[in-house]
């Protein structure tokens, strides 16, 4: 039963052979652009720098849809290169090349990515221009002929800027564009190939805006109260975060303690912490770890703390404690939950 | 015969500085993130007394030396040792009397605790040689823990003219030391 389907098979293609052989080189507006490789970049870590990924395919312009050798056959009119030009736009609705979190193109901030499209032409070197969305770049490239026997020369850069990947929000990212191309015998002939980028960012989280609480001079009276407000960064999609605050001067209990230099004398003090700056001294600092919700918007909070440590000291505690310089450091880990 | 108490207490604000902390640290931003802040503070040595009473000594029956006390609270950071000082506004340890022109001698003993009788006998206007020690609470616990004793000599009140307006004012200046 198989044999008679496969000589059927055999017979088209040798007819099909023929046919192709016997047509005659016949000038056409060519420009076509080769496949680009979708890329993912994986999982992204703070630390993992900048990555970019440089992609060279064929971006073919000629009078010829020939698939010529450099140089081409004696051909009437003569088979040139034509020049070209390079572009990638973005397939979602705002203008720019971002990737998005979550695909989703309405997501703003550091619910994006910019990323960096820049294009050069590998056969004619010069330096590379940084592309605009759906524009086609200003250099007319030696475009090859139809499948660029000759070597591939279209060169695609992309990244992702460290500066870009560090303040984004934690979560997936795609987008899909299009690389297009202009040029052929008219000029205005067009052709495009899709793919698309993802990455992965991992969480993140910062504390900053820390200063040191200096209670000063006790005056003899009254308890101490001070505060001291700082920023907590969470790249998670509602800032959350988990904080372990720790000191040399903390007992088994959680009970924090000011001391001497020689550590002979101490003066206990209440920690307490407010994931906020409003007033009220929060929540009793003790052995647990205590959670927040931070910013996940700007690393550095745009200057403005988000969460404050009061210290207290009562005047008994003080008024007990002989003349001397006391001290304690606190520690905070920020973990993004 | 009336002495009055005058108080004062002298801070000594030591000139040290609380800028012994580090700056404070900010963290990096990564999969974690640690930041410190240094707590600091400086308790200047500080006394206080309080709780000091007058002493009424009465009316003197006749015979014998004539005596006194009164018991007050001395604080001192840390419970540390204090020094005191007793000067009066007769210019020495000294009542007077406007209605007699007389002035009747007495002496003075200062104790860190509520029994004089045996404490530093005081030369005027110059600081008790025993340190002396203070408590470390404001109030001294609710109670006491100093007593300051005045005695006058029966021949001091046998010299003196009658009259009943003897009386001086008492100033004790406490010092940390």
């Amino acid at each position: 039963m198989l044999w008679p389907c496969t000589r059927i098979t055999q017979v088209l293609l040798f007819s099909l052979t023929i046919s192709a052989s016997m047509v005659q080189a016949k000038e056409a507006d060519h420009v076509a652009i080769g496949r680009i490789q979708n890329q993912n970049f994986g999982n992204w870590a703070i630390g993992d720098g900048a990555q970019s990924v440089t992609i060279i395919s064929c971006a073919s312009s000629s009078n010829y849809d020939n698939p010529y050798d450099d140089p081409p056959p004696a051909v009437t009119p003569p088979a040139v290169h034509l020049p070209y030009q390079f572009k990638v736009t973005q397939l979602a609705t705002p203008a720019g090349h971002y990737l998005y979190l979550d695909g989703d193109d309405t997501n703003t901030g550091n619910a994006r990515i910019a990323v960096q499209f820049e294009h050069r032409d590998v056969k004619t070197p010069s330096t590379f221009e940084t592309l605009s969305d759906n524009i086609y770049d200003t250099h007319l490239h030696d475009g090859q002929f139809r499948l660029c026997k000759s070597g591939d020369n279209s060169e695609l850069r992309m990244t992702l800027t460290q500066a870009e990947l560090e303040k984004a929000r934690a979560g997936t990212y795609r987008t899909d564009f299009r690389a297009g191309v202009i040029g052929g015998s008219s000029g205005t002939a067009s052709a495009t190939t899709d793919f698309f980028m993802r990455i992965s960012v991992s969480t993140a989280a910062q504390v900053s805006g820390l200063s040191n609480i200096d209670l000063g001079v006790w005056d003899g009276t009254g308890d101490l109260v001070a505060e001291e407000g700082f920023c907590v960064y969470s790249n998670t999609t509602d800032a959350a975060y988990e904080l372990s605050i720790s000191s040399p001067g903390q007992d088994g209990g959680g009970n924090f303690y000011l001391s001497n230099p020689g550590a002979t004398v101490s003066i206990p003090y209440q920690l307490r912490f407010k994931d906020d700056v409003s007033p009220g001294g929060g929540v009793l600092v003790g052995t647990a770890s205590l959670t927040g919700n931070g910013n996940n918007s700007v690393v550095d909070c745009g200057g403005i703390d988000n969460a404050k440590l009061s210290v207290t000291l009562l005047a008994a505690d003080l008024g007990a404690a002989a003349n001397n310089i006391y001290s304690d450091t606190i520690t905070l880990v920020v973990v993004p939950l | 015969m009336k002495l009055n108490k005058m108080v004062t207490g002298f801070a000594f604000a030591a000139a040290m500085s609380t800028g012994q902390a580090m700056a404070a640290t900010q963290g990096a931003l990564g999969v974690d993130s640690t930041g410190t802040t240094d707590v600091s503070l400086e308790i200047a040595d500080r006394v206080q007394i309080s709780g000091v009473e007058d002493i009424a000594l009465g009316a003197w029956g006749g015979s014998g030396d004539l005596a006194g006390t009164s018991q007050f609270c001395v604080y001192r950071s840390g419970g540390d040792d204090y020094q005191m000082t007793l000067t009066t506004d007769t210019g020495s340890f000294l009542v007077s009397s406007v209605s007699t022109g007389d002035d009747i001698a007495f002496t003075a003993k200062i104790d860190d605790d509520l029994d004089a009788s045996n404490g530093e006998a005081l030369t005027y206007n110059t600081p008790t040689a025993v340190a002396l020690t203070g408590s470390s609470s404001l109030t001294c616990g609710g109670g006491d823990n100093a007593e300051l004793e005045v005695t006058f000599a029966e021949t001091a009140l046998q010299a003196a003219s009658t009259g009943n307006d003897y009386q001086a004012t008492v100033t004790l200046y406490v010092e940390p030391i």
